[in-house]
């Protein structure tokens, strides 16, 4: 075998010199993939504590967000019992009552999702800032609130200066005191109502790029 | 057919080697061919890489907010305010900040209230 090899090695014939291209080619290939991967996975892992600190951003706004909507009581009312959404009145009997809660946009929302009559338009969003004053580090986080179905979502990002998006989609389901679709006459007065509160014990987490645009069945 | 198979078995068989420029057509057209291959290879590894890195930033974030707030470590700054901004509403709330290790998160300030009535 040692005799075959070195006769290989000097010989001058056309098929050693294809074999030695192809071993150069083989160890070529093999060499540029390896330094491929190693280039890609090259400053991965250099930014991990401002991962770490985007997505505590995040979780910070996802956990003030869900107190809002905790312990919080919507009282719906309108004059008809099917009513369009710019027929119907939103209040808050109890609970925090800032941030988005006042937001008008948001409350554009609770009107549509309670109607009976949405029309043709698709539910309202919206989008809105959170800043920490005092601490720079934790940067801004976005927020986006989309309806679709019975659920609230809301789509979190810190942008960590462009670098990379740390997102998290929180899902919030609604309970009516008198199913989804009732409108109950209101006792004492000619008018219509529901209640409805947010499931926030069974807020679920997702870590995901998509989030579902606006839009509502019931 | 059997005069292809006849065919290829003649040329392993055969003595005479291949031009210079026949053996570099060859290997240029499977460089390029395993460089595609290549690079298809290291995105799809990326972006599996990448989907579990988010996943686990993301949990172990959770985990650190938890221990920060049960640490002894923990510095609680108290008079802290979060802005909220959108196109037809602003707002401030007062927070509290907690910060360790250089990392920090915010949280309701204790016996923070602003609730509304029934």
């Amino acid at each position: 075998m040692k005799h075959n090899v070195i006769k290989k090695l000097y010989s001058r014939r056309g098929a050693t010199m294809l074999i030695a291209i192809l071993v150069f080619l083989i160890a070529a290939l093999s060499g540029t993939i390896a330094l491929t991967m190693a280039a890609s996975n090259a400053g991965r892992y250099t930014h991990e504590k401002d991962d770490q600190q985007a997505y505590l951003s995040v979780i910070s706004a996802a956990n003030i967000i869900l107190d809002r909507l905790t312990g919080i009581d919507i009282v719906y009312e309108a004059p008809v019992g099917k009513p369009a959404p710019e027929q119907v009145t939103v209040s808050f009997s109890k609970g925090k009552d800032d941030l988005f809660l006042k937001d008008p946009t948001f409350e554009s929302i609770l009107q549509y999702y309670s109607a009976a009559d949405k029309g043709s338009e698709p539910a309202p969003t919206l989008e809105f800032t959170l800043t920490a004053d005092g601490a720079p580090a934790m940067g801004e986080v976005y927020v986006n609130l989309s309806l679709l179905g019975g659920t609230f979502f809301f789509h979190l990002y810190s942008v960590d200066g462009g670098h990379r998006d740390y997102q998290m989609t929180m899902r919030v389901t609604t309970e009516f005191s008198s199913g989804i679709g009732n409108w109950e006459r209101d006792e004492g007065s000619d008018k219509y109502i529901k209640k409805m509160y947010f499931d926030t014990k069974h807020a679920t987490y997702i870590v995901e790029e998509n989030v579902p645009s606006g839009g509502t069945t019931e | 057919m059997k005069r292809i198979l006849g065919k290829t078995r003649s040329k392993l068989r055969s003595k005479k080697g291949e031009t210079l420029v026949g053996i570099l057509v060859a290997i240029l057209i499977i460089a390029l061919a395993a460089g595609i291959f290549a690079a298809m290879y290291t995105a799809s590894m990326n972006i599996n890489l990448s989907a579990r890195e988010q996943d686990k930033a993301f949990y172990e974030a959770v985990s650190t907010l938890e221990r920060m707030e049960k640490s002894d470590k923990t510095t609680t700054t108290p008079d802290g305010q979060l802005q909220y901004k959108s196109e037809k509403y602003k707002d401030t709330v007062d927070v509290e900040y907690l910060t360790q290790d250089g990392l920090s998160v915010y949280r309701n300030r204790s016996g923070n209230s602003k609730e509304s009535g029934e």
